[in-house]
């Protein structure tokens, strides 16, 4: 059974370990870029050290993905109307 | 034609990466000619954007899926690097940053769109170059996208710390530090939330006693199975309660 994107997330913010299929997910996603950041925002509202940890990690997943960066540039070249050949 | 010998490649052949890097290489040559071509001068030759392809794909720990997608993609994204890094050479950072430009308004838009309340990506884009036009590691940066990704990341990040700080000296008069550790804080969220007990209690034991979040749901007598699923619903209700809108996939 696939594990739906957002359970993935959290427990990428839960658990140390960096997934690499889910960077690659989050990078050719806008809907997962808001989706990693809106999380940030919950946990920043959050008392705790888990949730402390839990926005540190987060933030790191995000430094993953700004490296791996290609692949926002293509997803933003795909958007973009075509003016010239 | 490419796409069966590829995944007959990945099927077959595992033991030599370089051997079936070299299966793409001509036609990988043919598009880096055409990125060469479109590139700014001083314009990378086809020959180096293949060869920092290579580099990139060699160093990667994982190669799921196409070899042939895969390469082309990090041909494009060392296209992108190798013109960057040859204006930012030329100290030309205005160059740098229209080639910059609709890729960085692109991701914090993305960005912005998670954080609570009006969030300007173009401001965001501009407060990104004065920061990397002060930041000297920029000019060195191997990965100058990777490199202006993460300035507008740490700019969106910020913007949602701080508006954490912001409500915590709006709702009481204590340093910010006194309150963020406050577990009448806490509390006061979760009501807000309206949380059963169990989901209060699985919710504290995650982020202030950081148990594992199946232990939290077993020590908060849930019922076993789908942690995550169970905790993400409650993040929903607090995500609601503070005016935070968790965008899905």
């Amino acid at each position: 059974m696939t594990v739906p994107t957002s359970e993935r997330l959290l427990r990428a913010a839960l658990e140390d370990g960096l997934d690499d299929d889910l960077v690659h997910d989050i990078a050719g996603s806008a809907e997962l870029q808001a989706e990693v950041v809106g999380l940030v925002a919950v946990f920043a509202q959050l008392p705790g050290e888990g949730a402390r940890d839990a926005e540190v990690r987060l933030e790191a997943l995000l430094d993953a993905v700004a490296h791996a960066a290609v692949p926002i540039v293509v997803a933003a070249q795909q958007l973009q109307p075509v003016t010239s050949k | 034609m490419c796409a069966n010998r590829d995944t007959f490649l990945l099927e077959h052949v595992t033991d030599d990466l370089r051997q079936r890097f070299d299966v793409f290489v001509p036609e990988l040559t043919a598009r880096a000619a055409e990125l060469s071509a479109a590139a700014p001068e001083p314009r990378p030759t086809a020959a180096e954007l293949v060869d920092a392809t290579w580099r990139v794909v060699a160093a990667k720990r994982k190669l799921d899926g196409s070899l042939r997608a895969i390469c082309l993609r990090e041909l494009e994204g060392c296209a992108h690097n190798l013109a960057l890094r040859r204006l930012l050479a030329a100290g030309d950072l205005d160059g740098a940053f229209v080639r910059l430009l609709p890729h960085l308004t692109t991701w914090a838009t993305n960005l912005a769109r998670g954080v609570p309340g009006d969030l300007d990506p173009q401001e965001l884009v501009q407060d990104a170059f004065l920061k990397l036009r002060r930041a000297p590691m920029f000019a060195a940066a191997e990965n100058p996208l990777g490199y202006a990704f993460r300035a507008i990341k740490n700019l969106v990040i910020d913007r949602a710390r701080r508006q954490r700080r912001t409500v915590e000296v709006a709702d009481r008069h204590l340093p910010a530090v006194e309150i963020e550790m406050s577990g009448e804080r806490l509390q006061a969220i979760l009501e807000k939330a309206g949380l059963s007990d169990r989901e209060r209690c699985m919710l504290v034991h995650v982020v202030f006693e950081k148990l594992a979040v199946s232990a939290a749901q077993k020590h908060c007598g849930g019922p076993p199975g789908a942690p995550y699923y169970v905790l993400d619903k409650i993040l929903d209700k607090v995500a609601a309660s503070l005016g935070i809108t968790r965008s899905r996939s």
